[in-house]
């Protein structure tokens, strides 16, 4: 183990891969300023990109990207009040406060040296998991990997949006997508139409960027404006907060260690982890009066966590095949895409191309938070590019991806129709998280289900690990239904508590 | 209930018993999941278009008694919701589909240069250095760098463009 993580540490010294990383840095930090451009947008448009690469090179390039988005938003949401991320949102309630108390520099002092912690706290953990996670991994065959796609599915569906029943329906639309195409056991075609590039069926790739990518762009073309009007002042004082997070590394640790726990749960990642860090933050706090009006507790907390929730996002995905969020859903798409399959290969036969990436992990935290210090003031200057300049190339860009995965014209139709979807999706609520997971985790199911049914029949619902996941797939639908019950008796509680 | 929402979820409701019925002709293992897919899809969308048209139809009568401010006020922001959204759902129509279907006739680097250089003029409302620049920047990506130094082999167009043929 230990052979194989310096080897894997070593195997990032090349220059093949030291281009792949600086240039995933360089994309993660500009899309992570611009709000509109979240890591799942950027995921799906450079997807296609790496079909060229080798595995370990394509998850270098992807997760670089990915680990620097959250550093960079917390420029905006400190500077600005305007979160470049959705996972930085929780920065604004302290960060903006003390940015305009004149001490914005502190505040991002803190969020930069947190967010190092935190990932650093995730890595470790993640590697520390490896070891104890492999035997148990070997404990599982078809019936259980089937039965843990169905829990994923089911949580992420459960706890999307205020309408758990919309993620549900979403999942099993996104399932009933996936279905396009040959049956992988007896070879019918299925709502192919004739059409002998569907026989194939839909690109992942296709959907995903239809999905997430094009009503972004809709958005930044009717919005047209940039987000940033005003220039930035100068700005002072970063060592005082990285000095604050040494003070606070007790805080810095627990939240560190409570985002890689949210991370690891399917359906909640970086949003929730960071709330749930701000909410314990308060919490253990002696002295509550400063939080919301420029407390620095209020930026390590959900910086520590935020960045923590990568290595538990990893976990789940490499381990179990379980995407917590959207963003790991598309990398999964990605594991796919070069025939790696999430399980005890991962840790074994594949165990340098997980160990590269809790390394890309690290390396790139440090280098984001580094170069996030040193070219602070040209990196908010791009929060002053106009809206207008990036919709075609991006529009492009997109198309250009999805017809270089098949070079089929019919996946850049499929794009534009699944744009459609994604934009009405969106606008009414609808959650795209769980679609997308039926889309990529449906074949997986279909394959393992006919595995497992040809091995052991139906006692495959009979092995005791897969009881226990059945149970947790309930507990995961009446586990929101429970919430409402319990928030509306609460709710009425205090209602008749006042009246008295 | 919102009337996007009720056709959505009507919309769904109908895709989900097609494929349903679409799957009743094959042999049972490659129905299986079509099937289980459209059965959840049809009952979890029925399920919560029943819940809200119930819980609309009881929210109706206490609304009436509300005031006419908050009424003029939340049809201000409705309005105004709707008008965004029409604008996004054109945004995301009209400009991929004008986008695709430069790149269908004319390629992807030509098609694209030309897509990007219009995008900007309507945007910048008759401004010609930006469209000019950004055209140019996508034709040297596209046509030279995508297409021939990195033989991506895009997708040329269905027009010949004769000895302009090279670029794409």
């Amino acid at each position: 183990m230990l052979d194989a993580i310096v080897s894997s540490f070593l195997g990032l010294f090349t220059w093949t891969a030291i281009i792949y990383l600086l240039g995933g840095i360089a994309i993660g930090l500009v899309v992570g300023i611009l709000p509109g451009l979240g890591a799942t947008v950027a995921m799906a448009l450079m997807l296609p990109f790496t079909f060229s690469m080798s595995p370990a090179e394509s998850f270098i390039f992807l997760l670089g990207m990915y680990s620097v988005t959250t550093v960079a938003g917390d420029i905006t949401s400190i500077l600005f009040g305007v979160p470049g991320e959705p996972t930085t949102t929780a920065l604004v309630v302290d960060g903006l406060p003390m940015a305009k108390a004149g001490e914005g520099g502190r505040a991002l002092g803190a969020a930069f040296s947190a967010s190092l912690a935190g990932a650093v706290i995730g890595a470790i953990i993640l590697f520390a998991a490896i070891p104890v996670l492999l035997p148990l991994t070997r404990m599982l065959g078809t019936p259980e990997y089937f039965m843990l796609a169905v829990v994923g599915l089911l949580f992420v569906g459960s706890v999307s949006g205020k309408a758990p029943i919309k993620g549900i329906a979403m999942a099993a639309l996104g399932i009933l997508l996936a279905t396009v195409g040959q049956d992988p056991q007896l070879a019918q075609p299925r709502y192919t139409f004739g059409l002998p590039t569907l026989i194939d069926g839909l690109s992942i790739v296709s959907v995903t960027v239809g999905l997430y990518a094009l009503p972004e762009i809709a958005e930044l073309a009717v919005t047209k404006s940039a987000i940033a009007r005003a220039g930035l002042s100068k700005v002072g004082g970063l060592l005082r907060g990285v000095r604050d997070t040494l003070e606070h590394w007790w805080l810095v640790l627990r939240t560190g260690i409570l985002g890689t726990i949210v991370g690891i749960i399917p359906g909640l990642g970086g949003v929730v982890a960071q709330w749930v860090a701000y909410g314990y933050s308060v919490q253990v706090s002696k002295d509550k009066e400063k939080f919301g009006k420029g407390d620095v507790r209020g930026v390590l907390g959900p910086s520590s966590a935020s960045n923590s929730k990568e290595g538990g996002n990893l976990l789940a995905l490499v381990t179990f095949g379980l995407p917590s969020t959207a963003t790991m859903a598309i990398l999964l798409g990605a594991f796919l895409i070069h025939g790696l399959v999430p399980g005890p290969e991962m840790l074994s036969t594949h165990l340098d191309v997980t160990l590269t990436m809790v390394w890309v992990i690290i390396i790139s935290h440090i280098l984001g938070v580094l170069i996030c210090t040193v070219l602070l003031k040209p990196i908010v200057s791009l929060t002053r590019v106009r809206g207008t300049l990036l919709v075609a190339p991006l529009l492009l860009l997109v198309f250009i991806g999805s017809y270089s995965e098949r070079n089929s014209f019919t996946d850049v139709i499929v794009t534009v129709v699944f744009g459609l979807v994604g934009v009405i999706m969106a606008k009414l609520d609808w959650p795209r998280p769980p679609l997308i997971l039926g889309v990529i985790l449906g074949p997986l199911m279909e394959r393992n289900l006919g595995l497992g049914w040809q091995a052991y029949g139906v006692d495959m619902f009979a092995r005791p690990i897969v009881i226990a996941l059945m149970v947790l797939g309930i507990g995961a639908v009446l586990m929101p239904l429970a919430r409402k019950r319990l928030t509306r008796v609460a709710v009425a509680h205090g209602d008749s508590g006042e009246t008295e | 209930m919102r009337k996007g929402d009720l056709s959505f979820a009507i919309g769904a409701i109908l895709l989900a018993a097609g494929c349903g019925w679409t799957a009743t002709s094959w042999p049972f293992r490659s129905a299986l999941f079509p099937m289980f897919a459209s059965i959840s899809l049809f009952v979890s969308c029925s399920v919560y278009l029943a819940l809200n048209l119930f819980r609309t139809a009881h929210a109706r009568e206490p609304a009436d008694v509300g005031t006419s401010r908050v009424s003029s006020a939340a049809t201000h922001e409705v309005a105004d919701g709707e008008h965004r959204m029409r604008e996004e759902l054109i945004a995301a129509v009209v400009l991929p589909l004008a986008v695709m279907l430069l790149i269908w006739l004319l390629g992807f680097a030509i098609g694209g240069a030309i897509g990007v250089a219009l995008y900007m003029w309507l945007a910048d409302r008759g401004s010609w250095w930006s469209p000019i620049v950004g055209g140019g920047v996508t034709l040297v990506i596209v046509g030279y760098l995508l297409n021939h130094v990195m033989e991506a082999s895009l997708f040329p167009g269905v027009i010949e463009l004769g000895s302009f043929g090279w670029i794409s």
